[in-house]
This record gives C-alpha cells, structure tokens and sequence, in this order.
C-alpha cells in the first residue's frame, strides 16, 4: 500500500473510532443527564407530595392528614408562604412554592435534606403528630404536601384556620 | 425422698437441720445444694406432682390495686412455676444493683459483680449455655444490629432455657436423695418463735384433710414466692417490726406500643439497610436461643432520670395507611417499676382451707413509669429516625389520664420482702436472713429491692446459690 494511501486510512481509522466514542459517550452523557434531569438543565423538582412520601412511609392521604394536623396545631391561620418561610436552610436544597428544587435524581430525597431531617432526630427536634413521632422539618413538609393538596382540590379539608 | 403429708405423716416434732418451705426453683436450688452432705434437709411443698385444683385455690386472693391476675400464672406443686415458664432469661444490669438518687428506695446491699459467680453456675441450672450475653459476640452479626448512639440505646440479648422445669428435672435427684425429705401437701401454716423472738422454734403444717405436725429445724427458708413470702411472714407477724413485709411490691411493667415502620426492601435509595429489623427476632446459637432487644443505656438512665427500659421488635402486620413494600413492627416494652410504699402485698380478712388468712394485693403504679416508657418510646423513634430505619408511632403512652391503662405484669413478684442493710428499709439483709430472726432466710424475687427489666428467674436462681453457699459455710 502507497504511504500516502496507508496514512488516510489511518486518519480514517482514527477519527472513526474517535467520533464513535464521542458518540457514545455523548449518549451516555445524555441518558445519564435525561435521567438525573428530567427538566433538561433546570434542576429537579420534587413536589411536596413526592417528599413527604420519600420521608414518612405512610400512603398519601395519611401523609397529608399528618400535614394538616401539624398544620393545624403549629401553624393555624398560616399561609403556605408562612410556613414554607419557616423551613431551615438545607444545603444544594432550594424551597419553591411547587415543592423542592435541587440538582439530583428525581426518586431520591436530596441527601441534604435527608441529613437534615437526620439530625433532627438526633437533636430530639421531633414532634408528635397523630401518635408518629416526626422531625419537626419533615412534619413541615407533611404540611406544605396538605396545603397543596387543598390548593389543588384534592378534596383533603382546608387546613386554615384548623 | 418423697413423702406425702396427707398418707405419710411426719412424726409431731420432727427435727432436721433445714427445712426450706416451696419447691420452686429457688427452693430446688438451695436444697439440691445440700444433697449428700451430713444435714438433714426438710423440702415442704404445698402441692404433689401435679396441679390441683383445691391446692391452687390456697393462693386465691383479692385483687384491689391496678388490674392483676393474683393466681393467673401460679404454680402450687413440686416445681413451682417452673412447670409453666417460659424460659426467658437475662442478668439485672450493673445498674440495676446501684443506687440511684433519681429512683427512691434503689440500691441493693451486693453489687453485679458479687452476683456474677451465681449467674454462671446458675447458668449450668438452667440450661442456658455460657454466660455470655455480649451481643457483639452472640448474634447474627454485630453489624446487623442498628447502630445506636451508645448514650442512648444498647442492644441486649436475653437467652431462652429450654425452658427448664425443676420438677422434672430435678425431681429423681430428690427422690434418690438420703438426706433430703421433699413433703409433699404440707402447707407451712404458723411459726413459732422463742420467748426473746430472735429465733423460730417451730414451724406448723397443715394438710388440706386437716392433718398437722410440727417441723423443729436449725435454720429455715421460705421459698414461696413473691406473694406467699410475705403473706406468711404477715400471717405470722414475722420480720415486720418497721412496716415492711408486703410494701414495695413490684413488677415489670408490660406494655405494647404501637408499630415501627419500616422498609422491606434489603436496602433503601439512601444504602439503609431495610431488614435491620430481622435482626432483632428470636434466633439460635450454638444449640441456644435468644432474643435481642433495644434498651435504654445507663448514660440515658441517668442523664434522663429514667428507670431501666427495654424493647423487643416482634414483627406485626402491616398497619391500614402504610404504603406497600413496608412493614411494621410492634415495640414490646418491658420497663422498670419503681419501689412504692403503697404497691403492697396484704392480708384479707377471709381465711383460706387451711385457715390462713387470704392475700389482698394492691399494686400501684407510679408518674416515673410512665415517662420511662414515654421516654423510652421516644428515644426508640428518635434513634430509629436518626439512623434513616423507621418511623414510628407512641400513642400507647403519649395519654398520661389513660395510664396505667394498657399495662399488664408478667407474673414477676418482686420486692415484698426486699433486701437491705437497714431494717428500715428492708426485711432481710445482703444475706437474706430476715433481720430481726437469728434463723430464718427468705429465697426468690419478693428480696429485690428493685427488678431492672430481666426477668427473674436468672437471678432467682443464682441468689439461691448464694444463699445456700452462705447456709453452708456458716452452719448454725
């Protein structure tokens, strides 16, 4: 084979492989980013319903009755706004009016948050509602999951006032 | 040998060197220990061989404190309630033994460490295995155990015996034995004392056909359990000079708290392992089983001023609410009771077969028991949600105008004639000799001065070692 000849091949060879592991990688890369975001470069949104059930290993109508007697009992009166003004600051965690933001997998509670909610137990920040001892910021978002339901007419009574 | 009082009566002023009243295990074990030795032992046993109807019907009594089975689980024949025990055994804690300035009238004369030789022999008696209850050493595996911060919670291990029961077991060595005379359907009826009342002279016994003689023994021991002791000792007007036969009745307070839940799965999104849960069920080691449970540390008694606490985890069906894929598990709770004067064991005024006056029990239950088990509940779902393993519910004990509703005894019959090297304070001191008489000896639950959370037998038994290794080094 001509030296000439030998060396497009070469170049030909290379850049094959070099635009099938690009390829490849570019779709790795992207399954793995479609499958940490589902809202491409937004990050994830994880409702409060889907929080709360990721904590507190109850069906989501119990759920949200927990929320609303927590609601009730800390919070009469309050507003989502208010109560979601009272949640702590949770590292890589961002509270919105929908739910939870942060840049992470969409079936798993945001180890922050997990470790918060973690070191409440340990602090003995708990609170008892309907006979469950809870951390006071997972009872919080139990509420906030209530309140959504009630905003959205799920048919759970209105926690106001309660 | 055996005789029978009713068909075989003892000639009237029979002597020996030691007449032990009930053949329980505590009864068993100090007798068995004088087998093949120069003294004459009397064993006096109420019942025969078998269980009898009109013999049980002696330990009826009036029940007018919290709700309570007086004879529920009672045994009156050769072997005592170990003819129906469960088998379930455990030491009292280091803890257990000391004074606490947060728990009123704690604080036994010996410490765990005196018992420890008894627990190991009594070990052999009860066909536990070793005495080892490490649960880093014994189990399915140390890291299967939830990893509780060590202030707080520890997980301790029970062991089951098979369960033994001394009537069987034990009764050939009696019936082969030269020097010691197993009575059967005798009831110890009255003491006699010497004219300066340091001494008994004599003991009274009475059959159900109205047959009496009288025992003269050197020593005596009265091994009848937690509510006979003392009903005899008041019966007899016996080692009561400060008011306390009878008073600080005691029991472990038994009470379910509604469900851990927990994941199913063998582990979570977050690697927890969801099964932690398995590890606290009955297992077998080594031809052996046990049962861990959680309890409260020594350093959360006293940081919290609490009693001794424990938990078993048996699993329970999955509660209505909980999502698929959960389980739950219901908290057994087993918690300290704290000596109270007014938890006591009385005299009736009606009078039973035999003419002895009938058992009035009044058992009280006290505020410190109910923040224990509140307390202790809490700890439980505080740790259990720190360790990202369970969520949990306390309603059982959050409602204190409900306790003690909920709660039940197990049968444990302690403190009535509690141990103390104060007269004071106490029926008999670090030797089990009632204090105000030179020879008579108390065996079995009624001397704790308080109960821990381990069931009694364990130390009943060993205490009986003990106090028959103290009959036979200082012979009267």
């Amino acid at each position: 084979m001509p030296e000439a000849q030998a060396r497009i091949n070469r170049r030909r060879a290379i850049a094959r492989i070099g635009f099938g592991a690009a390829l490849a990688g570019g779709l790795a890369a992207a399954g793995v980013w479609r499958t940490v975001n589902r809202h491409g470069d937004k990050p994830t949104l994880l409702t409060w319903d889907e929080v709360a059930m990721m904590l507190v290993p109850l069906d989501l109508l119990n759920v949200k009755n927990l929320g609303q007697r927590f609601a009730a009992q800390e919070f009469p009166g309050s507003t989502a706004d208010a109560i979601m003004s009272t949640l702590p600051d949770v590292s890589g965690v961002a509270w919105s009016v929908a739910g939870v933001r942060w840049k992470g997998a969409a079936w798993t509670v945001p180890p922050a948050l997990d470790s918060a909610v973690r070191e409440e137990f340990a602090a003995g920040r708990t609170v008892v509602v309907e006979s469950w001892v809870l951390s006071r910021l997972e009872a919080t978002l139990c509420a906030l999951a209530a309140l959504h339901a009630t905003s959205a007419g799920s048919g759970v009574p209105n926690l106001v006032g309660g | 040998m055996f005789r029978d009082f009713r068909s075989d009566p003892l000639p009237d002023g029979y002597r020996c060197d030691l007449c032990i009243i009930g053949a329980g295990p505590a009864g068993l074990t100090i007798a068995r220990r004088f087998d093949e030795t120069p003294l004459e032992v009397c064993l006096v046993e109420s019942g025969g061989f078998e269980r009898e109807p009109a013999t049980d019907a002696l330990h009826e009594g009036e029940n007018v404190g919290h709700e309570y089975s007086i004879s529920g689980s009672r045994l009156r024949f050769f072997g005592g309630s170990s003819n129906h025990w469960e088998g379930l055994c455990a030491p009292l804690n280091e803890l257990d033994f000391e004074k606490r300035d947060w728990v009123p009238g704690s604080g036994w004369p010996i410490t765990r460490a005196a018992l420890d030789p008894y627990y190991e022999r009594a070990h052999e008696i009860l066909d536990l295995g070793a005495f080892q209850y490490d649960p880093a050493r014994i189990g399915p595996g140390a890291g299967s155990y939830a990893r509780f911060d060590s202030g707080k919670l520890v997980t301790r291990l029970w062991r089951h015996s098979a369960p033994t029961r001394f009537g069987t077991k034990y009764r050939a060595q009696i019936e082969a034995s030269k020097n010691i005379t197993c009575l059967l359907h005798a009831n110890a009826a009255e003491f006699s004392t010497t004219a300066d009342g340091a001494k008994i002279r004599s003991l009274g016994l009475r059959s159900l056909a109205g047959d009496r003689a009288t025992i003269k023994a050197k020593r005596y021991v009265l091994a009848c359990g937690g509510l006979e002791n003392p009903r005899i000792l008041l019966s007899n007007g016996l080692g009561n000079r400060h008011d306390v036969v009878g008073r600080y009745f005691l029991e472990h307070v038994h009470i379910f708290t509604t469900g851990t839940v927990v994941t199913s799965a063998t582990t979570d999104s977050r690697g927890t392992n969801g099964r932690w849960w398995e590890a606290y069920q009955r297992f077998t080691r080594d031809g052996t089983d046990f049962t861990p449970g959680v309890c409260l540390s020594p350093d959360a008694q006293r940081r919290e001023k609490l009693l001794n606490y424990a938990a078993m985890l048996p699993k329970a069906q999955s509660p209505e609410g909980v999502r698929p894929g959960h389980a739950s598990v219901r908290l057994y709770v087993v918690a300290e009771q704290s000596p109270n004067l007014e938890s006591r064991v009385m005299l009736a005024d009606s009078v039973d077969a035999v003419g002895m006056k009938r058992l009035r029990l009044q058992w009280k239950l006290a505020e410190t028991e109910r923040a224990t088990v509140e307390k202790g509940a809490m700890l439980v779902a505080q740790e259990l949600g720190r360790l990202g393993l369970a969520r949990f519910t306390v309603d059982a004990v959050m409602d204190a105008s409900r306790w003690p509703s909920g709660v039940w005894g197990a049968s444990h019959h302690m403190g009535t004639t509690r141990m103390s090297d104060d007269p004071a304070t106490g029926v008999v001191d670090r030797d089990c000799r009632v204090h105000e008489l030179e020879n008579l000896y108390v065996a079995g639950s009624s001397v704790f001065p308080t109960g821990g959370y381990a069931n009694p037998t364990l130390t009943i038994v060993a205490l009986a070692l003990r106090l028959a290794e103290h009959l036979k080094e200082r012979p009267e």
